[in-house]
C-alpha cells in the first residue's frame, strides 16, 4: 500500500495569496479570475451566467468552460454612457431561460463603479466582481463559491439550515427512500478529467450502497442547496460543500476527504463509515469491504507494475506541474510505485485551505504561474518524463509527456478519462508507465 | 438559447484587439510582445493562439513567448506605468530580443497608461526598437482592427526609404526579382498551402519571395523589405492595410491573393507588369497557368451537367462572380434546385484554391455533406 502522504510544510510552499514569484512573467499558465467564477457557477445547470464585459473575455471562458456561457459583450458605448442598460436587457432575455443568474464582472466594468447590485435589484441574480486582475483561475473559483453559499436563503423553508449543531443530522443526509447520501466535492468543470472522475466517484459511493447528494459544482442549484452534510471529493482544491455547509450551519464537523490515490480512497471511506456510525445516524453500518478489497487488488497491480519498469529501467526522473492536489497526488504515483525521482514539482495555485496549516510537503511542491520559469528550471535539469498541461508539452516537444492539467490539447479526449478513485490510480499509472516505456523504446 | 446568438449588433461579437494583434507580433520569432494588462490576458490570448495552431498542424505547436505586466490591483489604483517599464527592462535584459511590441489592454487603456511614451523613452534608453501596438483590447476596436495595428506596428522595423542618392549607389537590380507577402492570417486553415500557391505562381514569373509580413519572419527578415519588386496582400477589404504600405514604401502593391481561375490569371498579368517583366515571361507564365487550369478541370469531369447552387450564408453582398465562372468551367448548372453549396468564408488563393473548393463541392454534390 502507498505511503502516507500527509505533509510537513516545507519552505518551498506554494504562497498563500498570489503575489508576483518573477519580475518577468512571460506565458502565463493558468486564466484569471473572472474564468474560474464561470467555471464554477456554469456548471449549475439551473443557473444562468453572464460574463460581463467584452467579447475577447467571453470567447476565452466560452472555449475554456464547457458548459454554456451568456455575455453583455460591452463595446466602447457602455463604458462611456454606463452599462445599466445592456446588462438589465442581457439579464431580462436569459432570465426567460433559467430560474437563478450570476453575473460576473470583467476588469473594465469592475472599475467602472457602477453599483451592478442595484442595477439588478429587480432581478434574483448573484453578482461577483471577479476582474483579471485580482488573481488567476482559484481567486475567482473561490469568490464564487462564497457568493453562491452567501445567496442561499438562511430560513425554516430550507430543511438543510441547521442551526442547533447538537441536533440529529437523520433528515440532511437521507433521501426520502432513506438512503444516505453524499455529496460529490471538487468538480471543476475545466479539468479535463472532472467528468471521468465524477462517474468514478458515483461508482465507489454505490459500491458501499450510498447514493449522490449534491455535485459540487455540477448539479442544480436546488441540489446544492441541499447538501449532505457528507462529502468525497475528487479534486481537493476545488471544495465547495465546506463552504456551503458552513452557511447552512448543518454540521461543524464534516470534511471532505480526498478520492485522490489509494491511499486517500481507503481513510476516506474508512471515516465515512466511522462518522455515520459514530453520529445521529448510528445503526446505518455502511460496507466498504468492496472499496477495501478493490484498493488491494489495484495496489498489486500497481506495484506490480512498477516491479515490472524497474526490472528493465533506472527509476524515472519526472517534472510534475499541475494544480496542487494532481501534483501532490501525481508525485505520490511517481515515488511510491516506480521509486521515481521528482526533479522539479511546482503547482499552479495555493494547496486547499485545510493543507495551508501543518500539512507536509515532501515533494517540495512550489507555486509557479509561467511557462518562462518551467523552461529556466528543465533548461538545467535531467528529466526523463514531465507530467503538465499542452503548454509544457509545446515548451519540450521531444520529451517524453502525460497531461495531467488544462489546456490539454496534444490529443484527443474523446471518452471520460479519471483521475480521482482507483480507476483514476490505474488510468495515471497506465499513462506514465506507456509513455516511460515508448520515450525508452524511441531513445534506444 | 445560447447567446452568443442572441444579440443585434455584430461588432459586439467580433473579438478583442490583443489576440489580433499577437498573431503578427507573435510571428516575428526574435521580437518579444509584451501584453500591458493582467497575467489573465496574456494567457487567454496565448492560448487561444496555440488552440487554433494546434487545430491547423494538429500536432503540438511551439506558443510563442508572450510576456505580460500582470497588473494587479496596485497598478489598477496607483497606474501601471512603473510596471510597463520594469517588465520592459527585464525583456531587454533577457537579451534575446531585437524588437519589442507593447499591446495595450482595455484595463491599461481605461486607467489612462501612456504607453507611447512609455516606449518611446524605453527604446531612447535600451537602444532597440520598442513598439507599442494600438489596441486597448475591446475599446480599441476588434481583432481585425488588432490585426491591422500590429502589421502598422511590425512595418516601423522597415527602413527607410532609400533617398534619391542612395538608390543611385545601390547595386543593380537582381536578376531574380522579389516579393514581399505582407498580413497573412496566421490563423487561417490553409495559410501554408495559401502561401505556397502564392510562391507557385510567382515561380513562373521567375519571381521569389523576399519577406513575409509576418509569419515566422526575424528582424533582419523585415529590415530587407525594401530589396523587393512588388508587395501583395494575403486580403484587405477596407484597403487600410495596402493604404499603410504604399505611406511606408515605394515598392507597388497588390491588395489581395488571386481567387478564382480568370482571377489567377489576372493576378499573373498585373504582377508581372508591377515588376516591370518583359511580354514575353509574362505570357509565357500565363500560358502555363491556362495549361494547368485546364489540366485541373478535367480531374472533375464527373461533374458536368450536374446542378448546383450557391448558399451565400448571409453575404448577399459577395461578389459571387467568381463562383459562377468555376461552375461554368467545371459544366456544373447553376439551379436553385441544385444541391445549396455553403461558399467558404474566406475565398479560395489561386488555381489550388479552387481545385480544393470542387473536391469540396463535388461532396456537397454526390450528398456526402
Amino acid at each position: 500500500m502507498a505511503k502516507d502522504n500527509s505533509r510537513d510544510t516545507g519552505n518551498s510552499a506554494v504562497p498563500k495569496k498570489k503575489g508576483r514569484q518573477s519580475a518577468v512573467c512571460a506565458n502565463p499558465l493558468y486564466p484569471c479570475a473572472m474564468t474560474g467564477a464561470a467555471s464554477a457557477l456554469a456548471g449549475i445547470s439551473d443557473m444562468g451566467v453572464i460574463i460581463h464585459g467584452s467579447s475577447g473575455c467571453y470567447y476565452y471562458a466560452d472555449m475554456a468552460v464547457p458548459d454554456t456561457l451568456h455575455s453583455t459583450f460591452i463595446v466602447q458605448d457602455e463604458v462611456i454612457f454606463g452599462s445599466a442598460e445592456r446588462l438589465t436587457e442581457i439579464v431580462e432575455s436569459v432570465s426567460k431561460l433559467y430560474n437563478k443568474i450570476a453575473v460576473i464582472n470583467t476588469c473594465v466594468p469592475s472599475v467602472m463603479g457602477e453599483d451592478i447590485k442595484e442595477i439588478l435589484a429587480d432581478y434574483d441574480t448573484i453578482c461577483i466582481d471577479a476582474p483579471g486582475f485580482i488573481g488567476y483561475f482559484d481567486e475567482g473559483w473561490k469568490l464564487a463559491v462564497r457568493e453562491l453559499a452567501d445567496s442561499i436563503p438562511i430560513n425554516n423553508s430550507n430543511p438543510n439550515t441547521n442551526t442547533n449543531t447538537d441536533a440529529p443530522l437523520t433528515d440532511l443526509s437521507k433521501d426520502s427512500k432513506g438512503n444516505i447520501r453524499v455529496n460529490i466535492d471538487g468538480v471543476c468543470s475545466m479539468d479535463p478529467f472532472h467528468k471521468g472522475s465524477l462517474i468514478e466517484a458515483t461508482r465507489l459511493l454505490n459500491l458501499c450502497g450510498l447514493k449522490t447528494a449534491a455535485v459540487f459544482c455540477h448539479d442544480t442549484y436546488e441540489s446544492i442547496t441541499h447538501p449532505s452534510p457528507y462529502s468525497v471529493s475528487v479534486n481537493p482544491d476545488y471544495n465547495c460543500a465546506d463552504v456551503m455547509n458552513r452557511r447552512l450551519n448543518a454540521d461543524a464537523r464534516n470534511s471532505t476527504g480526498s478520492l485522490l490515490g489509494l491511499e486517500n480512497v481507503l481513510r476516506t471511506f474508512e471515516e465515512l463509515s466511522d462518522r455515520l456510525t459514530e453520529t445521529a445516524d448510528a445503526g446505518i453500518d455502511i460496507d466498504i469491504s468492496k472499496i477495501e478489497s478493490e484498493c488491494e487488488e489495484t495496489d498489486e497491480i500497481l506495484t506490480t507494475e512498477g516491479d515490472r519498469y524497474l526490472r528493465r529501467h533506472d527509476p524515472p526522473r519526472v517534472a510534475v506541474y499541475s494544480t496542487y492536489a494532481y501534483t501532490e497526488f501525481a508525485c505520490d504515483m511517481i515515488a511510491n510505485y516506480m521509486d521515481g525521482e521528482i526533479v522539479h514539482a511546482a503547482a499552479r495555485n495555493n494547496p486547499p485551505d485545510s493543507d495551508l496549516n501543518g500539512g507536509e510537503n515532501p515533494y517540495n511542491i512550489g507555486g509557479i504561474c509561467t511557462l518562462h520559469q518551467i523552461k529556466e528550471i528543465l533548461s538545467k535539469k535531467d528529466f526523463d518524463l514531465i507530467i503538465g498541461s499542452s503548454f509544457e508539452h509545446a515548451a519540450f516537444p521531444d520529451s517524453a509527456f502525460v497531461g495531467l492539467t488544462f489546456p490539454i490539447r496534444h490529443r484527443k479526449m474523446l471518452y471520460d478519462r479519471p483521475v480521482a478513485g482507483i480507476q483514476g490510480a490505474l488510468y495515471l499509472m497506465d499513462e506514465i508507465s506507456e509513455t516511460l516505456e515508448n520515450g525508452n523504446k524511441k531513445s534506444n | 438559447m445560447n447567446s452568443k446568438n442572441s444579440h443585434k449588433n455584430i461588432s459586439r461579437l467580433e473579438g478583442c484587439t490583443v489576440i489580433g494583434a499577437l498573431t503578427v507580433t507573435s510571428f516575428v520569432t526574435d521580437a518579444a510582445t509584451i501584453v500591458h494588462g493582467p497575467a489573465g490576458c496574456a494567457h487567454q490570448s496565448a492560448s487561444m493562439i496555440q488552440s487554433a495552431m494546434i487545430y491547423i498542424y494538429n500536432e503540438c505547436y511551439g506558443i510563442p513567448e508572450i510576456f505580460t505586466s500582470d497588473m494587479n490591483e496596485e497598478e489598477i489604483i496607483f497606474g501601471g506605468e512603473e510596471r510597463l517599464k520594469e517588465t520592459i527592462r527585464e525583456t531587454v535584459a533577457d537579451g534575446r530580443y531585437k524588437a519589442i511590441f507593447v499591446i495595450g489592454t482595455c484595463i491599461s487603456d481605461t486607467i489612462g497608461d501612456d504607453i507611447e511614451t512609455v516606449c518611446k523613452n524605453a527604446s531612447a534608453e535600451y537602444n532597440i526598437p520598442i513598439i507599442p501596438i494600438d489596441a486597448s483590447g475591446f475599446l480599441g476596436g476588434s481583432f481585425e482592427k488588432g490585426f491591422i495595428s500590429a502589421i502598422r506596428g511590425v512595418t516601423e522595423l522597415i527602413p527607410p526609404r532609400r533617398t534619391e542618392a542612395e538608390t543611385k549607389e545601390a547595386p543593380s537590380e537582381p536578376e531574380h526579382k522579389t516579393v514581399n507577402i505582407i498580413a497573412e492570417k496566421n490563423l487561417e486553415y490553409e495559410v501554408d498551402e495559401n502561401f505556397a500557391e502564392i510562391k507557385r505562381l510567382l515561380s513562373l514569373l521567375g519571381a521569389d519571395v523576399n519577406t513575409r509580413i509576418a509569419r515566422r519572419t526575424t528582424v533582419a527578415d523585415i529590415a530587407r523589405f525594401n530589396n523587393a519588386a512588388l508587395n501583395i496582400v494575403r486580403d484587405d477589404p477596407t484597403g487600410e492595410i495596402s493604404a499603410h504600405i504604399k505611406s511606408v514604401s515605394d515598392i507597388p502593391v497588390i491588395g489581395a491573393f488571386p481567387t478564382g481561375l480568370s482571377g489567377t490569371i489576372e493576378f499573373l498579368k498585373d504582377a508581372g507588369r508591377l515588376m516591370n517583366l518583359d511580354e514575353a515571361v509574362i505570357d509565357a507564365a500565363v500560358s502555363s497557368e491556362l495549361k494547368n487550369q485546364e489540366e485541373m478541370l478535367k480531374r472533375f469531369a464527373d461533374l458536368k451537367g450536374k446542378k448546383v447552387s450557391f448558399d451565400l450564408f448571409g453575404f448577399q453582398k459577395l461578389d459571387s462572380a467568381f463562383l459562377d465562372e468555376i461552375a461554368e468551367r467545371a459544366g456544373l448548372k447553376i439551379d436553385i434546385d441544385g444541391p445549396a453549396i455553403m461558399i467558404p468564408f474566406y475565398t479560395p488563393v489561386g488555381t489550388a484554391g479552387v481545385k480544393q473548393m470542387l473536391v469540396q463541392w463535388r461532396r456537397f454534390i454526390n450528398g456526402k455533406r
